[in-house]
C-alpha cells in the first residue's frame, strides 16, 4: 500500500493546526514524525486517519482519495494505535484486543473462534497474554499501550498509524515495540509513528519528518534530518549527535543533549 | 511485564456467566409463583399449572371460574406487564450508558420520559380514555427524544454527545414545566389525582390488551439492540476510537437511540414513570457478568424484569391500598444501589 499525503490542511473548524503538508510512504517503510509538544502530530494522524475532516488537500492510499471510503473499508487498511486512555467500562484486555477485529466482522456479527486465536496470538506476541482476562480499566499505562497497539494488530491493517507508541513503556517494552515495527515493516506493512525520542528514529526509521510550526519542516532519511543544526532550530536545545558501535558491532547514532547550554534556551 | 504484580483485582466472573443465567432464570421463575400466590385472591402454584394445562391441552381444569379471571384477565397481565416494562427499561438504561459513557445515565437522558409524561397528562386533561392517554404518552415520548435528536444533528461541530445530552436535559425540563402548568389548570378533583398517579407510576389496571398493544414496540426495539451488541461494545469507546476500529458512530448511535427510546416510550405509556431501574439494574448486571453487551443484555433483561415483578408484587400486597411504584423502586433502589457502589471495584461496575 501506497500513501500518499497531498498539501493536507488539519485542524478543528476555523482553527487551522498545520499546513501543507506532503510526504509519501511505500509499503514497508516506517516514518517517524517528530515535533515539538502541541505542533499538531496527533491532528495530523487523526486528519490521515479520516476521524477529523481535513480542511484542505487528499490523502490517496494506492492513488484513491480515502476521503469517500465507508469506516469499515479504512479501518481494514489503517490500524491506529491513540494514545491510551483510561478506559470506561472494564472490558478485559483480550475483548480490547478483540475489537480490533470488528471491521472484518459483519454488522451483526461477534467475534469468531479464528478472531479469537488472532487476539490470542496478538498477546502472546506483545507480552500481554498472562493480563488476558484483566479488566483494561485496571491495568498500568504501558500495559493499556501495549493491549492497543494489539488491537491495531488485530485489524490486520496495511497501513499502521501509531500515535507515540512508546510514551508510557518501560526500558524493555519500548525496545520490544522497536523491533516489532521493523518486523512488522519488513512484513510489508507501512509504519508512521510519532515520538519525541529521536534515538528511536535512528533505530527504526527509513524516513524521518518535523513538524514544527503548523508545517513538516524537515523530513528527509534520518542521517539528514536529525542534525545538531535542525534539533537546535525546531527544540531550542544544543545536541550532539554520537555515533557509537557496540561490542557486537551494531552501530548506532544517538543524540546527546547538552545540559550546560540548554538553560539558556 | 513478564511478572504481572497482583493487583489482588476481584476477578470478573465471566467464564461463569451461564450459571448466572441459569439461576437468574430460575430465581425468575419462583418469583412469578410466588407474586401469582400472594394478593387478594391467592393462586396456588399448583393451581396455575394446572390452568395453564387446562389452556394448553382443552381439559377442563374443575377450578372455579374465578380463578381463571385472576391469572388469566387480572394478575397474569399484570406479572408479565411487570417484567416486560422491567426489562425493557433496564435495556434502555445500559444501552444509554454505554452510549453516553456515564453511568449516571437512565433511560430518561434524553427526555423521553418527560415526553411521555406530557403526552400522559395532556390525555388526562382532555379525558381521553385510557387507549388515548397511552398513544399520547407513548407518541410523547418518541417526539421528545426525537426533538432532543434533532438540536443535536443541527448543533454540529460540538461533541455530539455532550450536545446530545445537554438537549435532553433542557427539553426534559421545559416539558417538565407544561406538565406542571397542565397540573395546575386541571380539576383537583378528578385529573389531579389522575396525573399525580401516572406520575407516580402503576400497573394497577392493566390489560392483556394493553400488553399486546406495547409488545411489537418492546420486540423491535430489543431485536436491533441485540444483533448490534458487539458494535455497541465497541462504541462505548468513543466516536473516534470506534470509527477508527471501522463502526460508523454516527449511525449507530441513531439505530440505538431509536431502538432504546422504542422500548421505553412503549414501557411508559402503560406503567407511568417509574425511576430507578434502568439506572439501577445495569450497573448490578455488570458487576456480574462485566460489560460485554452479549452477556449483558440477557442479563439485564432476566434482573429488570425479575426485580419491578417482586417490586409491584409488594406493591400490591404490603398494604390496602397500592403503593405507587415510582415511590417503592425510589425506597428500594437508594439504598440498593449505594450498596452496588460500596462494592463495585473502581465506582462504576
Amino acid at each position: 500500500m501506497n500513501l500518499r499525503v497531498e498539501k493536507l490542511s488539519f485542524g478543528y473548524g476555523r482553527m487551522i493546526v498545520g499546513n501543507d503538508v506532503s510526504f509519501t510512504l511505500n509499503a514497508g517503510e516506517v516514518l517517524c514524525l517528530l515535533g515539538p509538544n502541541g505542533a499538531g502530530k496527533t491532528t495530523l494522524f487523526k486528519t490521515i486517519l479520516g476521524l477529523v475532516p481535513p480542511l484542505g488537500g487528499t490523502v490517496m492510499a494506492d492513488g484513491a482519495a480515502i476521503h469517500q471510503w465507508s469506516r469499515q473499508s479504512l479501518a481494514r487498511v489503517f490500524g491506529y494505535v491513540p494514545q491510551a486512555q483510561l478506559g470506561f467500562f472494564p472490558f478485559t484486555i483480550r475483548e480490547v484486543v478483540l475489537m480490533g477485529r470488528t471491521a472484518r466482522i459483519g454488522l451483526f456479527g461477534t467475534p469468531s473462534a479464528r478472531d479469537g486465536e488472532i487476539a490470542d496470538d496478538l498477546l502472546r506476541l506483545l507480552n500481554i497474554d498472562n493480563l488476558a482476562d484483566r479488566p483494561y480499566t485496571d491495568v498500568s499505562g504501558g500495559e493499556r499501550q501495549l493491549a492497543l497497539i494489539a488491537r491495531a494488530l488485530a485489524q490486520e491493517p496495511q497501513v499502521l498509524v501509531m500515535d507515540e507508541p512508546t510514551a508510557s513503556l518501560d526500558f524493555g517494552n519500548q525496545v520490544r515495540v522497536l523491533s516489532e515495527i521493523k518486523t512488522l515493516a519488513k512484513r510489508g506493512i507501512a509504519v508512521i509513528l510519532s515520538t519525541h525520542d529521536p534515538d528511536q528514529a535512528f533505530v527504526c526509521a527509513q524516513r524521518v519528518a518535523i513538524l514544527h510550526r503548523g508545517r513538516l519542516a524537515y523530513a528527509g532519511p534520518p542521517e539528514d534530518v536529525i542534525t545538531a543544526a535542525i534539533l537546535r532550530a525546531v527544540y531550542g536545545v544544543e545536541v550532539e549527535i554520537v555515533k557509537v558501535e557496540s561490542a557486537v558491532g551494531d552501530r548506532h547514532l544517538i543524540c546527546l543533549p547538552s545540559f550546560a547550554k540548554a538553560r539558556s534556551g | 511485564m513478564t511478572q504481572v504484580p497482583d493487583r489482588s483485582v476481584k476477578p470478573v466472573a465471566r467464564r461463569s456467566s451461564a450459571r448466572y443465567f441459569a439461576l437468574a432464570v430460575a430465581a425468575l421463575a419462583l418469583l412469578l409463583v410466588i407474586s401469582f400466590s400472594v394478593g387478594r385472591y391467592p393462586v396456588s402454584a399448583n393451581e396455575l399449572l394446572r390452568l395453564l394445562w387446562f389452556k394448553v391441552s382443552g381439559t377442563p381444569s374443575g377450578l372455579p371460574e374465578t380463578v381463571e379471571t385472576v391469572v388469566f384477565k387480572v394478575r397474569g397481565p399484570r406479572v408479565l406487564a411487570s417484567m416486560m416494562v422491567g426489562g425493557a427499561l433496564a435495556v434502555s438504561g445500559a444501552v444509554y450508558q454505554g452510549l453516553f459513557r456515564n453511568p449516571l445515565v437512565s433511560p430518561d437522558i434524553l427526555g423521553v420520559s418527560s415526553g411521555a409524561a406530557l403526552g400522559a397528562v395532556l390525555g388526562i386533561y382532555f379525558s381521553l380514555g385510557v387507549f388515548g392517554i397511552q398513544a399520547l404518552a407513548f407518541a410523547g415520548g418518541l417526539a421528545a427524544v426525537a426533538a432532543v435528536y434533532l438540536i443535536g444533528a443541527l448543533l454540529r461541530h460540538h461533541d455530539p454527545i455532550l450536545t446530545l445530552v445537554l438537549a435532553g436535559v433542557v427539553i426534559g425540563t421545559l416539558l417538565g414545566s407544561v406538565v406542571g402548568l397542565i397540573k395546575y389548570l386541571a380539576d383537583p378533583y378528578n385529573q389531579l389525582p389522575a396525573i399525580t398517579f401516572w406520575l407516580l407510576g402503576s400497573l394497577t389496571g392493566i390489560t392483556a390488551a394493553d400488553l399486546w398493544a406495547i409488545l411489537p414496540a418492546i420486540f423491535f426495539g430489543l431485536v436491533p439492540l441485540y444483533l448490534l451488541r458487539w458494535r455497541m461494545n465497541v462504541l462505548t469507546l468513543g466516536d473516534e476510537e470506534a470509527q477508527a476500529l471501522g463502526v460508523d458512530a454516527r449511525r449507530l448511535r441513531l439505530v440505538v437511540v431509536a431502538a432504546a427510546t422504542l422500548m421505553t416510550a412503549a414501557a411508559v405509556s402503560v406503567s407511568g414513570i417509574i425511576g430507578w431501574i434502568g439506572l439501577l439494574i445495569p450497573h448490578f448486571a455488570r458487576l456480574l457478568v462485566g460489560p460485554d453487551f452479549a452477556r449483558l443484555l440477557p442479563a439485564v433483561v432476566l434482573l429488570g424484569a425479575g426485580y419491578l415483578l417482586g417490586v409491584d408484587t409488594l406493591a400490591r400486597t404490603i398494604s390496602t391500598i397500592e403503593v405507587p411504584l415510582g415511590v417503592l423502586t425510589a425506597f428500594i433502589g437508594t439504598p440498593f444501589f449505594i450498596w452496588v457502589l460500596a462494592v463495585s471495584h473502581k465506582g462504576w461496575r
